[in-house]
């Protein structure tokens, strides 16, 4: 309790409060901008850190790390260009919300949906951190692969209502998944001998191409004006009104929740969550059909979901040291630095600074809430721009994003490529969504089965071993039984009152 | 009046014309020197490789930029930096993948020899261990149970260091573990105390505090000499074992770079790992501190290499 009122007093002074207010807006402009990631933000901050005192130092990691989240909604809802794989989701229902002149309703609901993932997740960090990390524990390599199969069930839900196109989407989506080193003969897969391919094909240039740079292409002849030019007015306020937010209330909770969660196993990663909130947010809705073409509550659930992961992930990285994502990978480097050393004596040998660390996350999830939504109304008029300067602006950043991401000429190929077969995807009327989805997701399913297998030494079994196991498996039969058994009980209702 | 500033202005005509003349007869380093990082920004090479351009520009008097060229787990970076001009303005962080990977794929740019070795910065030795609460306490009851049943040991992908020691242990020992491939340390330690694999190949930074707690077993240091932050934990070579496993990362050049440049760049290097503070910071981002300078650093590389070699030609791991 003295602890947590020392922290409480460390976190008004007002150099603690600047550095927050620096650390919320470079995490801002990380996320936002596609060649950014949050993990370099935070690895480039590290050495700012050396001469702060360790409590400060913290605060400035804390607060880019949450708001970067947050940064690559904005570019994700007003130009379908995520900045992270961490707001693909959101792009799905955000993007056709600014068409229509709603960019700022859009902005303002990922707001409210952050903060409450990020706020719930950091009371989940401050009261049940210790516990829960032990419980992550439990999940081996064949748990994760019934996760990872549950997080690609969402492909479902982003089909644009033709399940084969989908499929062959996706089909095509894991298939560049395999390109690359393979961890467990060693050998470089379909690389064609370019070096450039060994890692895999980068995420980043396959997002930005596939969702938009090909919308850029559209823009730039003409098909996909956005609102049909200048015509459409960007309206209304930015936060969503009450009843919209009670009315999503529901989702919210439930999307913080399975943020949170996702959040604290180490190896299922943020996308993850955000995929399974949405399609969770999607099966629950009286308006499924609705998702996809501009539902506010289809970006309120990823985005609750993906700031959740914020506080969860630094869970297992604080009690037991082991990061649960890249960027808290770079975190525990920050705080051993300061002399800190994770593991389950950080919470009693430096409880006043871990607390202020906590608060930190707090203050910083408000600090981005009040940026976003004085600036949301503005940047929202980026729909105004006509196409013809709009389009090839994206085009541009693109290129500049994909080419900073690895100092590699290859990348810029990759990402006009992607462009290209997005558009053409998008005219043929192939959804991109679950390539991409598959392309994030087919790695962590195959590494983790044949992690599996190589455990049990190729028994099958394995996947029918743990009471975890068939917990998660009876949630991913629920999941695909529901909307057969609420159409059923529909009819009846139907059949009752006629 | 006039003359006097006429004369001023030839004056600074010839001295400008002096500073144009120069660079023949200048001295390196008289612009920045470039460092290629293989690896991507934020990665545990790429914060060393900021640390030592920062202490570096004091005592090699030329900022020291680097330049990220990450991919193909780092043979991108290291062609780079064996294709670079041998002129001192271009150099880089090397490891074992240097010597590994020309194993593998005949076909890489480069080998041992590509490189001019300005000096080792710092050395991670190998470690085998186990969860706290298992039932071995040294390598030798671990090893007595992997014979009668199969236990499985991590590493962090085919080819690498430790996944290299891994199989001399097996030939010198003579049993057969079930090896399991893993991301990274993290996902191997969450499953190594979750209980889903027996052990764990790693390197000591990253084990030092989860053994501090109690919750990870060390079995065995593969260095030559007793670890400082594990004194109790027996080297390989005590306990009978030739092997020596470790991520050690250095600075070298493309080969054929002036005698004079190259040992600019070795004081500089030795300076900065004297400055007290550079050691500190170092201390901090848990990295220890191993300077091995020139010879020493070619001849610390020239042993791994023959120890894969030889492994190699006995076991070829693909």
């Amino acid at each position: 309790m003295e602890a947590i009122l020392a922290a409480a007093a460390n976190i008004f002074e007002p150099s603690t409060l600047l550095v927050l207010m620096i650390g919320t807006v470079v995490g801002l402009f990380v996320g936002a901008l596609p060649g950014l990631s949050s993990t370099m933000g935070v690895a480039l901050c590290i050495p700012i850190t050396f001469g702060m005192d360790p409590a400060n130092a913290l605060v400035l990691l804390g607060a880019i790390y949450t708001s970067s989240v947050f940064g690559g909604s904005i570019t994700a809802i007003l130009l379908r260009t995520p900045g992270t794989d961490a707001s693909i989701a959101t792009t799905f229902d955000g993007y056709p919300m600014a068409q229509r002149g709603e960019g700022a309703q859009a902005i303002g609901m990922a707001l409210v949906a952050s903060l409450v993932g990020g706020v719930f997740s950091v009371f989940v960090l401050l009261f049940v951190a210790p516990p829960l990390s032990r419980l992550a524990l439990l999940f081996g390599p064949q748990e994760y692969v019934y996760l990872t199969i549950f997080g690609m069930i969402s492909i479902l839900g982003v089909s644009g209502g033709n399940p084969t196109k989908a499929f062959i989407s996706a089909a095509f989506g894991l298939l560049l998944a395999t390109v690359g080193f393979d961890l467990f003969t060693g050998y470089p897969r379909l690389t064609f001998g370019q070096d450039e391919l060994f890692e895999g094909v980068p995420l980043l240039p396959a997002l930005i191409g596939i969702f938009s740079v090909s919308q850029a292409i559209s823009l730039c002849t003409g098909e996909a004006d956005i609102g049909a030019g200048n015509m459409i007015k960007t309206k209304g306020r930015t936060l969503p009104a009450w009843s919209v937010i009670r009315r999503c209330g529901r989702t919210l909770f439930k999307s913080s929740l399975i943020g949170s969660a996702i959040g604290i196993l180490p190896g299922a990663g943020t996308s993850v969550a955000a995929f399974i909130s949405y399609d969770e947010a999607r099966r629950r809705s009286k308006t499924p059909e609705a998702f996809g073409k501009g539902e506010i509550e289809g970006v309120a659930a990823p985005e609750a979901a993906n700031n959740a992961v914020t506080g969860g992930s630094l869970v297992p990285a604080l009690t037991l040291g082991i990061p649960g994502n890249a960027v808290t990978a770079v975190f525990i480097g920050g705080l051993t630095i300061h002399g800190l050393v994770p593991g389950p004596r950080l919470f009693t040998d430096h409880a006043e600074i871990v607390y202020t660390l906590i608060f930190s996350l707090f203050l910083a999830n408000l600090a981005f809430a009040a940026l976003g939504l004085f600036a949301a109304p503005w940047v929202a008029r980026v729909v105004k721009v006509p196409s013809a300067v709009l389009g090839p602006t994206i085009i541009v950043f693109s290129i500049i994003g994909s080419y900073a991401l690895r100092n590699s000429l290859f990348d810029v190929w990759l990402v006009l490529g992607f462009g290209v077969l997005g558009y053409f995807m998008e005219r043929w009327r192939i959804p991109g969504a679950p390539l991409v989805i598959a392309l994030v997701l087919g790695p962590i399913l195959e590494t983790n089965l044949r992690r599996s297998l190589q455990i049990s030494g190729g028994d099958w079994m394995i996947f029918f071993t743990s009471p975890l196991s068939y917990a998660i498996m009876a949630l991913i039969v629920l999941t695909l039984a529901y909307p057969v058994f609420a159409r059923r009980q529909k009819n009846r209702r139907e059949a009752n009152e006629s | 009046m006039h003359l006097k500033s006429s004369l001023a202005a030839l004056a600074f005509a010839a001295s400008s014309l002096a500073i144009f003349v120069s660079p023949s007869y200048a001295e390196y380093p008289e612009k920045p020197v470039e460092m290629i990082v293989p690896y991507g920004a934020g990665g545990s090479t790429d914060v060393l490789a900021r640390l030592i351009a920062e202490y570096g520009e004091k005592y090699l008097g030329q900022p020291m930029v680097v330049v990220n060229r990450p991919g193909a787990g780092g043979q991108i970076g290291f062609s780079a930096i064996a294709a670079a001009k041998p002129d001192g303005y271009t150099i880089g962080w090397i490891n074992s993948g240097i010597l590994t990977s020309p194993i593998v794929r005949p076909d890489v740019t480069f080998n041992i020899d590509s490189f001019d070795y300005i000096a080792n910065i710092v050395t991670d030795p190998g470690i085998l261990a186990v969860a706290g609460t298992a039932d071995y306490a040294t390598l030798e009851d671990f090893l007595k149970a992997a014979k009668e049943k199969k236990l499985t040991v991590s590493h962090e992908g085919i080819g690498g260091g430790d996944h290299l020691a891994v199989l001399q242990l097996e030939n010198e020992a003579d049993v057969e573990f079930n090896l399991v491939a893993f991301n990274g340390d993290a996902e191997a330690k969450a499953a190594l105390l979750g209980g889903h694999i027996d052990a764990i190949e790693g390197n000591v930074s990253e084990q030092v505090e989860l053994v501090e707690d109690g919750q990870v077993k060390p079995l065995v240091v593969w260095a030559s000499k007793r670890n400082a932050d594990l004194p109790d934990t027996p080297t390989g070579k005590e306990l009978g074992y030739n092997i020596l496993a470790s991520s050690s990362r250095g600075l070298g050049g493309p080969k054929g770079m002036d005698e004079d440049v190259v040992s600019k760049l070795r004081e500089a290097m030795v300076k900065v790992t004297e400055d007290a503070d550079f050691q500190a910071d170092l201390k901090k981002l848990n990295m220890p501190l191993d300077v091995l300078v020139g010879d020493e650093y070619r001849a610390f590389m020239q042993e791994q290499d023959e120890g894969y070699k030889k492994l190699w030609a006995e076991s070829p791991w693909q």
